[in-house]
């Protein structure tokens, strides 16, 4: 007959468990720390965007100084308009690094709103510029010579404004856009070398203000690009910084084998979280990343978000296996106790199994009578929380079966009055002699195990 | 083998070295199995302490104890170790509560709930239980007791080491025992020669090991345990009885030492403690009650802690010399104790045997308050000091006592009062009542006496005592009891003299009741216990009857003084003597003329008169030709119709049988059938036999005697009839006997009982009063009122009277009749008289007239 009993721990009992353990195991944020380590690894990042950026609209700038004095003074306008917001938008980056990702939605719309200001000021200029040019072209109409000279003006300002947008990334914001403008201008071009009038003053003024909308677009959307990236860089090294962070489990006291590591109790969880941060890390930080601004807003505000959530989910997890490993080892305990005050056994042999604290705990008692008792506390459930109690008694001697029953029977009263409550005591399978010898349980592969 | 006795156990523990015979089962039974003890060194120690300092002097390596409540524990570190050899021996410090034994990922924390841990920390030391006795706090229930047994199995059934194992309360573990079974079987292996050389201890509180075994019995479960200790009592249990005199002297020394307590003089602690030991308390109470003393700054000399009231310092023979009387007694016992003495010294010389040995037990004869208990006490006292017993004390159940109302409550019954007696003296008093029922539970009390006097022959003197003729008969009934009380064991004791009696009296008087007694009180009460002596029957209370006498006077003295507070008492006189006593104070010397003399005056009954001074002629003639040997009065028949003056004439014989010297008090006690007859089987003969003593030394008058025959056959006036003939043959000379009655029922009273027709030889006959001598009583009886007759209040009186006998015929009540019709006239008068009640004079108030004669009946 069988002398192995399981004794399930009532499930109150361990749901209660549960909660204590989740309030044992809260994510940890050293946020000062984080702030800095955030700076200093986006750092290097911003000033590789912003300095493109910036190497950009240099460029621009240099375009168009070349511009007619009639344009030049509202392009110049316009650049040094997007270049202050641009400027703007990598100080608030750095400035706002204290707020990690909460703000960085708020903070890109107050950088797009800013531009929308900028440039709506810039065409209010332009349009009055053109009603005060519309005037002198009435004039002009009559003076053919100046009218010709004007035309040929606008449409040399158009090509300097097309070579500003060339030096642009105007294909990934604005793709096409700029070779149909440029066929219009080769078109207008060639009219007015072959002497070809018609053509007019008035449609090279519209195609010179078209280029002039595309540049200001582009770098309206580059600025917003560069700003959209960054935030998701940074956004995704604050969730590297976090995982950094909890690599171990920092409890109060430090147990005696040092700080708990939460990948091992996570069982490899933590890892995969990091590798896949540092995968999207990458394909954000490409420079020919196929990316686009939502794309990297939605990083920074919802996927670095879903990793922080996961990367919590994972510790806590970890920390409660770490709390069930310990209570299997306080079951054993009370267990023990009451074996050995109301059985006479004495508990001295423990180990995990595969001296894996994951596992299932194992204790050893012996009897006078050479009797062996090996108390197995194992982790159950989906998520091996829970654990199922067995007591395997190995008699010697020829106990009846009668006796046998008692004994069980007593132990698992005694275990209830000791605060462990237990179910029924149910007939488990047969009794392995392979439970008995700790050494055994020592060495073996709990996966094993379970696999055979 | 021989076993050491180490100095921790004290000398009424000796039985602990009958496990020299190597039984591995055995029972320790007593009620100090829940003591202390103060060995020879002076230690005090519980129980376990002694018997591991006991085993383990005896090479007993591990001493395990389990009790009701603690499956197993033990109280030394070695045994500890031996049993749990991988147990630490001391418990881990736990700071900041709990911590688990196994290490996990958080080291030794204790994560689980409040509850969980506290509970946890309740179940027992965490360590291993080291030597935790037990705990009173935890619940007894039966959860481990598979364990139990199986540790206990374990322990017992190793060859090394030598292990005890000690189960303690053990009425209490069989009783609640769950593992029944296994427990039986493992104990029949032990039995059965499978515990190598350990042993198992078995601890009772019960005084007697045939309870043990009844208890064990049954329980049902553990057979061959019965049967085991069934086998070979005597060497597989001990008793473990309270504490002896040297024992209860070094409790005194351990108070003094350790509580402070005060002994003065020391001179007088032996008797002291000679005392002590004589009361049944365990140690740890004698160490409360003295320490008690101590807190109170009691000296030990002035203690009540003694049942026997003040400590005499003298010994007992000194007493017992000095109590008043019981000359005989003194004789006896000390013939008694010489020959117990030389007995004793015989036999310790290994010469004489057992059958011959000089019997304690003795038999106290005589009657009640003639000093048997506070003797008994005093052999107590002697035979301790003769070293016979060793504590001395009285256990004195009446013999009711003992009888049980259904089968088997007798033996217990008996059984549980010998045990009390253990070591001192059982005095059954009245014993013999428990031969009086045949058939009934007093043979089985008998029967268990003799046996328990054969078990515990060197523990238990029994003293039976009783009136001496029923002893004797109790004692002649039965074979056993006379081998165990042999005829010169027997003590009588003589009832008090009536010196003696006197002295007691006025002594609990004096000294008990704080009377002063004045001279005529001394004389009365003198002539009162004269009397009673002289009166008294096998039921007299001697020294009982004077504590009752000298109470009865203090309540009239109460009564009659009603003392104010603060005022002198005045002194108890002769009129303090109650009335249930006078009777036998001095009325007096009576001249035998004037008793005559008081006859003739009786108004007609001439042939009484004549019939009585013949009587006194015979007596007078009978006491002259026999010198010395005074006649006996006869017993009397007076028959005549209701009123005709039979007992006014009772009475005057009583004075003239006294005035003769016949009758020494010659009162008159009258009854009827009602005075002599009860309502159930016995009690009519008792009721008799109380009136005959009441009567003793007088007249007793029956009237309308012929009632108690007019009954049935199942009537009890028969069993009266019967006593009373008894009586009158016992007390021959006595008592006189008249019975009185209409003649011819008298006639057929007598002719129905020849035994009463022969003792009956003086008749009298009482004719009715003729209308003349009941004029002449009428005017007598008013005369002697102060009342006179107007014309014609005789002459109508006398026709009253004599329509009225015509009326009434053999039922006219004579003299009786005259009364009646004097009420009736007075009434009558006092009517008449109703409105000028203040206005007439003396002599009209005292007037009779004819009016006042009731109308004659037509």
């Amino acid at each position: 007959m069988s002398g192995r009993k399981r004794i399930y721990v009532d499930e109150a009992e361990w749901n209660r468990l549960r909660g204590e353990a989740g309030r044992l195991s809260e994510l940890r944020r050293d946020v000062p720390r984080l702030i800095d380590q955030v700076r200093e690894q986006t750092r290097a990042d911003l000033d590789r965007s912003f300095g493109d950026l910036d190497r950009r609209q240099d460029a621009v700038e240099r375009d168009v100084s070349a511009l007619s004095e009639r344009n030049r003074r509202f392009e110049q306008e316009t650049t040094r308009r997007v270049q202050d917001n641009a400027r703007q938008l990598r100080r608030q980056l750095e400035d706002n690094t204290r707020v990690l990702r909460a703000e960085t939605s708020e903070l890109l719309a107050k950088q797009q709103e800013a531009m929308r200001r900028a440039v709506a000021e810039e065409r209010r200029e332009r349009e009055r510029h053109v009603a005060a040019l519309r005037a002198d072209v009435d004039v002009l109409q009559r003076d053919k010579e100046r009218a010709a000279a004007l035309e040929a003006e606008y449409l040399a300002d158009a090509g300097h404004l097309r070579d500003a947008i060339a030096a642009l990334p105007h294909e990934r914001f604005a793709p096409d856009a700029l070779g149909a403008l440029e066929r219009r201008l080769r078109t207008a071009e060639s009219a007015r070398e072959q002497g070809v009038t018609g053509y007019g003053l008035g449609n090279a003024q519209n195609l010179y203000h078209e280029f002039s909308d595309l540049r200001v677009a582009v770098l309206e959307q580059d600025g917003e690009w560069t700003a959209a990236r960054g935030a998701a860089v940074r956004a995704l090294r604050a969730v590297e910084g976090l995982v950094s962070q909890n690599e171990v489990m920092d409890l109060d006291p430090t147990p005696p084998g040092g700080r708990p590591d939460v990948d091992y109790w996570s069982r490899g969880a933590l890892s995969r979280l990091r590798g896949e941060v540092s995968a999207l890390l990458e394909r954000v930080r490409d420079e020919g990343t196929a990316m686009t601004t939502d794309d990297f807003r939605s990083v920074a505000d919802r996927t670095a978000a879903e990793f922080e959530e996961r990367l919590e989910t994972v510790v806590r997890q970890a920390g409660t296996a770490v709390y069930a490993s310990q209570l299997r080892t306080n079951f054993a305990d009370l267990v023990a106790t009451a074996l050995e005050t109301h059985h006479q056994y004495d508990v001295r042999e423990s180990t995990f199994e595969g001296e894996d604290q994951r596992e299932a705990f194992y204790a050893k008692g012996s009897h006078l009578d050479g009797s062996e008792i090996v108390i197995e506390v194992e982790p159950t459930g989906k998520d091996g929380v829970e654990c199922a109690v067995r007591v395997l008694s190995y008699d010697e001697g020829t106990p009846s079966a009668e006796e046998r029953g008692d004994r069980v029977e007593s132990i698992r009263r005694s275990l209830r009055d000791n605060g462990i409550a237990v179910g029924r005591a149910d007939e488990d399978g047969r009794l392995d002699p392979a439970d008995r010898d700790l050494d055994l349980v020592r060495r073996r592969d709990p996966d094993r195990r379970r696999a055979s | 083998m021989a076993l050491v006795l180490p100095p921790a156990v004290p000398e009424r523990l000796a039985g602990l070295a009958g496990l020299g015979s190597g039984e591995p089962v055995w029972v320790l039974h007593g009620p100090g199995a829940h003591d202390e003890f103060v060995g020879r060194d002076h230690v005090v120690r519980p129980f376990e302490q002694v018997l591991i300092e006991f085993l383990r002097a005896n090479g007993y390596e591990r001493v395990a104890f389990s009790s009701p409540v603690t499956p197993v524990y033990f109280h030394d570190t070695a045994s500890h170790r031996l049993a749990r050899p991988g147990a630490p021996t001391a418990p881990a410090p736990a700071a900041g509560g709990r911590t688990s034994r196994f290490a996990g990922p958080l080291g030794n924390r204790f994560v689980g709930s409040e509850r969980m841990a506290r509970q946890a920390a309740g179940g027992g030391g965490h360590a291993g239980g080291h030597d935790t006795g037990p705990d009173p706090a935890r619940p007894v229930e039966g959860i481990s007791d598979p364990s139990r047994v199986q540790v206990l199995d374990a322990l017992m059934r190793q060859p090394r080491p030598r292990t005890a194992v000690v189960l303690v309360d053990v009425e209490t573990l069989l009783q609640h025992l769950t593992a029944r079974r296994a427990f039986a079987g493992r104990v029949a292996r032990w039995t059965a020669g499978q515990a190598h050389r350990n042993t198992c201890l078995l601890l009772f509180t019960r005084p007697r090991l045939d309870e043990v075994v009844e208890l064990i019995d049954e329980l049902r479960y553990a057979p061959q345990l019965v049967s085991y200790l069934r086998e070979r009592p005597g060497r597989r249990s001990c008793a473990v009885p309270l504490p002896e005199v040297a024992e209860v002297g070094r409790l005194v020394q351990v108070s003094r030492l350790r509580d402070g307590l005060e002994v003065t003089p020391w001179t007088r602690l032996p008797a002291v403690v000679r005392a002590m030991a004589a009361r049944v308390l365990s140690a740890r109470d004698w160490l409360g009650e003295l320490g008690d003393l101590a807190r109170r700054s009691t000296p030990l000399r002035e203690a009540g802690l003694l049942s026997g009231g003040a400590v005499d310092d003298r010994s007992a023979w000194e007493r017992l010399e000095a109590m008043t009387g019981l000359a005989p007694v003194k004789e006896h016992l000390r013939t008694r104790a010489a020959s117990l003495a030389a007995d004793a010294e015989v036999r310790s010389r290994g010469l004489g045997s057992d059958e011959d040995a000089v019997s304690p037990h003795l038999v106290f004869t005589g009657n009640p308050g003639t000093g048997k208990t506070t003797v008994a006490g005093l052999v107590g006292e002697v035979y301790r000091e003769m070293g016979l017993l060793s504590r001395g004390h009285v256990v004195a159940p009446a013999a009711d006592e003992l009888i049980g109302q259904y089968v088997g409550q007798t033996a217990a019954l008996t059984r549980a009062r010998v045990a009390e007696a253990l070591d001192g003296v059982l005095l059954i008093d009245e014993a013999y009542r428990l031969s009086e029922q045949p058939g009934g539970f007093g043979q089985e009390a008998i029967d268990t006496l003799l046996s328990e006097i054969e078990l515990h022959r060197d523990r238990l003197v029994v003293i039976v005592a009783g009136y001496t003729g029923p002893m004797s008969r109790f004692l002649a009934a039965n074979v056993g009891l006379r081998s165990r009380f042999p005829e010169r064991n027997v003590v009588e004791f003589p009832d008090f003299e009536p010196d003696d009696l006197h002295e007691i009296v006025l002594r609990r008087l004096r000294e008990h009741h704080g009377l002063e007694c004045a001279p005529d009180l001394v004389t009365a009460l003198r002539q009162v216990v004269t009397g009673l002596h002289r009166t008294r029957d096998e039921h007299f209370g001697n020294a009982r009857a004077m504590r009752e006498l000298a109470v009865e006077v203090k309540d009239r003295w109460a009564v009659r003084t009603r003392p104010a507070p603060g005022a002198p008492l005045a002194p108890a006189t002769a009129a303090d003597v109650p009335e249930g006593y006078r009777t036998h104070l001095d009325r007096g010397e009576v001249r035998l003329e004037d008793v005559l003399a008081e006859l003739d005056g009786l108004t007609g009954l001439e042939p009484v008169k004549r019939s009585v001074r013949e009587l006194v002629d015979t007596l007078a003639l009978h006491r002259r030709r026999r010198a010395g040997d005074p006649p006996v009065p006869p017993h009397m028949v007076f028959q005549g119709s209701p009123g005709t003056g039979k007992t006014t004439v009772a009475r005057l014989v009583g004075e003239v049988l006294r005035s003769m010297g016949l009758l020494a008090r010659g009162h008159v006690v009258e009854t009827q059938r009602a005075d002599l007859v009860a309502g159930y089987v016995g009690q009519t003969a008792e009721k008799t036999r109380a009136k005959v003593r009441e009567a003793l030394d007088g007249v007793l008058f029956v009237d309308e005697a012929y009632s108690l025959s007019t009954g049935g056959p199942q009537d009890f006036g028969r069993e009266a009839v019967t006593e009373l003939v008894a009586q009158m043959e016992n007390l021959r000379g006595r008592l006189v006997v008249v019975v009185a009655g209409y003649p011819g029922a008298m006639r057929a009273f007598l002719a129905a009982n020849d035994g009463l027709r022969s003792r009956f030889t003086k008749h009298v006959d009482f004719p009715d009063y003729t209308v003349p001598e009941l004029r002449l009583i009428l005017v007598d009886l008013a005369g002697r009122r102060g009342f006179t007759f107007a014309e014609g209040t005789l002459a109508r009186a006398v026709r009253w009277l004599e329509a009225r006998r015509a009326e009434e015929g053999p039922a006219f009540g004579n003299a009786r009749a005259v009364r009646t019709l004097l009420g009736d006239m007075e009434a009558r008068l006092a009517r008449r008289l109703r409105d000028v009640l203040d206005t007439a004079d003396d002599a009209t108030l005292s007037r009779f007239t004819p009016p006042d004669v009731p109308p004659v009946p037509s």
